[in-house]
């Protein structure tokens, strides 16, 4: 080896140091060219990086909720997706059209309108439901693409609808409680950042920008869904008894001031605004002006009293039911000669009222009035609120002062009355009416005693005078329950004096010793009878018997002694007129029987006597199969609960 | 070798070794993250499709209690509201 390899020079040294060498510059630059990418462009390659791979995320929250004070939902958002188009980039436009006219229900010439316009993006449709929504995904078309909104729906339908108020498309509230809480309800929105990978699939990168909570804060009202739903139905009866134009009912509880129902007709149901029209959005009891007729008389008794101008037993002249005062003539529908003061209001006697204001005088009268917050709005917080017509004392002649003592002459609203007869009914302390318990609200009114405590008790007792004794609300007459009501009968104004229509009324109290409950009755122009005991007092009593049955307190279940000493069995075999008959319960069998044609609920009652949970199979309410069948031996083993198909039901 | 050329040797070996492992253990871990992330988005969607859903069934439940809806059926087997006479109180007999 050393021979054969004398003469030749090594090499293999220079060879090795130049791979070295090779390597090292290899290897340098490699180094140089990350050092420089990441320390010099690192920066600007970073976010370039971040440009590819992540993505801003928006995500916006719901709206807040309506409730009523049991909890019960009157208004929620429902998330649902609108289509819209950018119309550069439909590809085929007359497939585009079918299919969007087809799938969306809407006609052919709108959508190719749309989708030739020169704008970067238009609203296909908005809020549409799911089986379209899936429709158009399934369609894939170019260009056209579905967002998600909340549209608003309202699940009890025109219940409370005018009190709700209705919100735009854009989910901005423009009407009742929708607009008043619209800062708080209102939805919020989050931004983040998300990973992006290859194909621009996003994904979940950190909490970062989530924590926040992006739906609007919820509302609960003073309302009531079923007294609500009573209130409704009694005012919806008699304007169609009597062919009236319009309505309100008002049921408040005194002991809170809490409005738990606000009745108005015509209806308004707030899912379906644009079919609607401005008049039965309106919510009548806060914005319109009615003159209110008798049912304002307890308030100058009261006042009167107070200012001892009568005693209950103060003999007044009614003048045979016509007196002129100013040149006018008063008329009474009860004509008299002389009655104490308790009959004047029993009777509703327009002479003796007038007379008794005219000595009360029109500065204190109008004191009074004003204390009991007439003439200024209740601030009870909903848009549109009117504060009724009073005029200055100073203008009142002996003609107003006269009018205004029976209830004309004098503009108020419903909730301005329920504010006044709370006042009554809290002895003779103004108290504010609420309608909304969640966010509480802020009130700057302080309460007043505007009436002693005396002077509202013999008020009291005169207004049940009124239901139980010979008066003019004995049709609200309700048996066991002692209530205080004045009716009211007033004319309406029309151009240049009274016309031939009339606004009928009822006021109630229950019980009429501390009342708890405050009803009150509204009947605009009813056509085929006019008297408020006719029309508006059989309402009251209707909505009182079923928020006094909602709230257990009719004189059946109050009274401990006739309660019976029975069992529930017994009661089923002694039922009362008018009840309907119970379902006999099916007994348990020897063998299977025969569940075919069952509701499930009565199958299922049955089976899980016992003791066996069936697996249930299909979709419906009604049994059309079983296994085992009608006639064979129940299943032996039934601890298994049904995860063995011990035994099956088929639906349909 | 002196002892300290092979304390340093194994130290270096040592070293390599343990970036090694960390480098391993943080392509791994950035692929777990990825799944991770990938069955968080499909989880959040799979959430918000129950929960829209939930909201609608609720709006069904609701629709189906309100009062009007009640009375509907309540009016189809012949049920009404009790009137007075009509409501008894039973005696506690237990």
């Amino acid at each position: 080896m050393a021979k054969g390899s004398q003469g030749r020079k090594d090499l293999s040294k220079v060879k090795i140091g130049l791979v070295m060498i090779l390597f090292t510059v290899a290897l340098g630059s490699l180094w140089a060219r990350a050092g420089w990418v990441q320390l010099h462009e690192g920066t600007a390659l970073l976010l370039q990086a971040s440009k590819q791979s992540h993505a801003a995320e928006v995500e916006f929250g719901e709206r807040g909720r309506i409730f009523d004070r049991n909890g019960q939902m009157l208004a929620t958002s429902v998330e649902a997706k609108s289509v819209y188009a950018r119309p550069f980039e439909i590809e085929n436009l007359d497939v585009a059209c079918d299919v969007l006219s087809r799938d969306l229900k809407i006609s052919r010439r709108k959508v190719y309108k749309k989708l030739k316009s020169k704008k970067k993006f238009v609203w296909i449709k908005r809020q549409i439901n799911d089986r379209e929504s899936t429709a158009i995904a399934k369609a894939g078309l170019k260009g056209v693409r579905l967002v998600s909104e909340f549209s608003r729906i309202y699940p009890n339908g025109h219940l409370a609808g005018q009190t709700i108020g209705f919100v735009n498309i854009d989910g901005r509230g423009l009407e009742g409680i929708e607009r008043v809480y619209n800062e708080r309800m209102k939805p919020g929105k989050a931004e983040y950042v998300v990973q992006r990978d290859a194909r621009g699939s996003r994904l979940y990168l950190d909490a970062q920008g989530r924590e926040m909570d992006v739906n609007g804060l919820d509302v609960r009202l003073t309302i009531d869904t079923h007294i609500q739903h009573a209130a409704e139905q009694a005012l919806a009866t008699s304007i169609a008894k009597y062919d009236a134009k319009a309505g309100i009912v008002m049921v408040v509880d005194v002991d809170s001031g809490d409005i738990l129902a606000m009745a108005n007709q015509p209806f308004f149901n707030p899912n379906a605004v644009s079919r609607s029209k401005a008049s039965q959005r309106r919510l009548r009891a806060v914005t319109d002006v009615y003159e209110p007729g008798s049912t304002m008389k307890p308030f100058l008794f009261a006042a009167a009293l107070e200012e001892k101008i009568i005693e209950p037993d103060t003999l007044i002249d009614c003048e045979n039911g016509r007196w002129k005062v100013g040149g006018k003539t008063i008329r009474d529908t009860h004509p008299s000669r002389w009655l104490p003061a308790h009959k004047v209001l029993r009777y509703s006697s327009n002479i003796g009222t007038a007379k008794i204001g005219i000595d009360l005088g029109a500065g204190v009268y109008h004191d009074y009035l004003t204390k009991l917050g007439f003439g200024e709005k209740t601030h009870i917080g909903l848009p549109g609120e009117t504060g009724g017509i009073l005029m200055p004392p100073g203008k009142w002649t002996s003609v107003d002062l006269a009018a205004i003592s029976f209830g004309q002459g004098i503009g108020t609203s419903a909730i301005q009355l329920a504010k006044a007869f709370l006042c009554l009914a809290n002895d003779g302390v103004t108290k504010e009416l609420n309608l909304v318990k969640l966010p509480a609200a802020e009130r700057k009114h302080a309460a007043v005693q505007v009436f002693s405590r005396k002077t509202t008790d013999t008020v009291l007792s005169m207004m049940r005078d009124v239901v139980h004794e010979d008066g003019t609300g004995r049709s609200a007459r309700i048996a066991g329950i002692s209530m205080a009501g004045k009716t009211g009968t007033a004319q309406k104004a029309a151009k240049g004096g009274y016309g031939d229509q009339y606004l009928s009324s009822f006021v109630a109290l229950v019980p009429a010793e501390d009342p708890e409950l405050l009803v009150i009755t509204m009947v605009d122009e009813p056509q085929k009878a006019n008297y408020g005991s006719m029309v508006a007092a059989p309402v009251c009593r209707e909505v009182t018997v079923r928020t006094l049955a909602y709230h257990g307190k009719l004189s059946e279940t109050l009274d401990q002694v006739i309660a019976e000493n029975v069992t529930v069995d017994d009661l089923v075999e002694q039922p009362l007129a008018g009840s309907v008959a119970t379902p006999k319960a099916r007994k348990v069998t020897q063998r299977v029987p025969d569940l075919k044609k069952l509701p499930v609920r009565r199958a299922l009652e049955l089976l899980v006597k016992k003791g066996i949970v069936p697996v249930l199979k299909g979709q419906g309410m009604t049994v059309s199969g079983q296994k085992p069948a009608a006639g064979q031996a129940w299943p032996e083993d039934t601890n298994k609960e049904g995860a063995d198909n011990v035994f099956i039901l088929w639906l349909s | 070798m002196s002892q300290v050329d092979k304390t340093l040797l194994w130290m270096i070996l040592t070293l390599l070794g343990a970036a090694l492992t960390m480098g391993l253990g943080a392509v791994w871990l950035n692929i777990e993250r990825m799944d991770v992330a990938y069955d968080l988005r499909k989880m959040e969607k799979s959430l918000g499709q129950k929960e829209d859903l939930a909201v609608k069934l609720t709006v069904e439940r609701n629709n189906l209690v309100s009062p009007y809806h009640l009375k509907r059926l309540a009016s189809r087997q012949g049920l009404q509201v009790a009137a007075p006479g009509q409501i008894r109180r039973i005696a506690d007999t237990r």
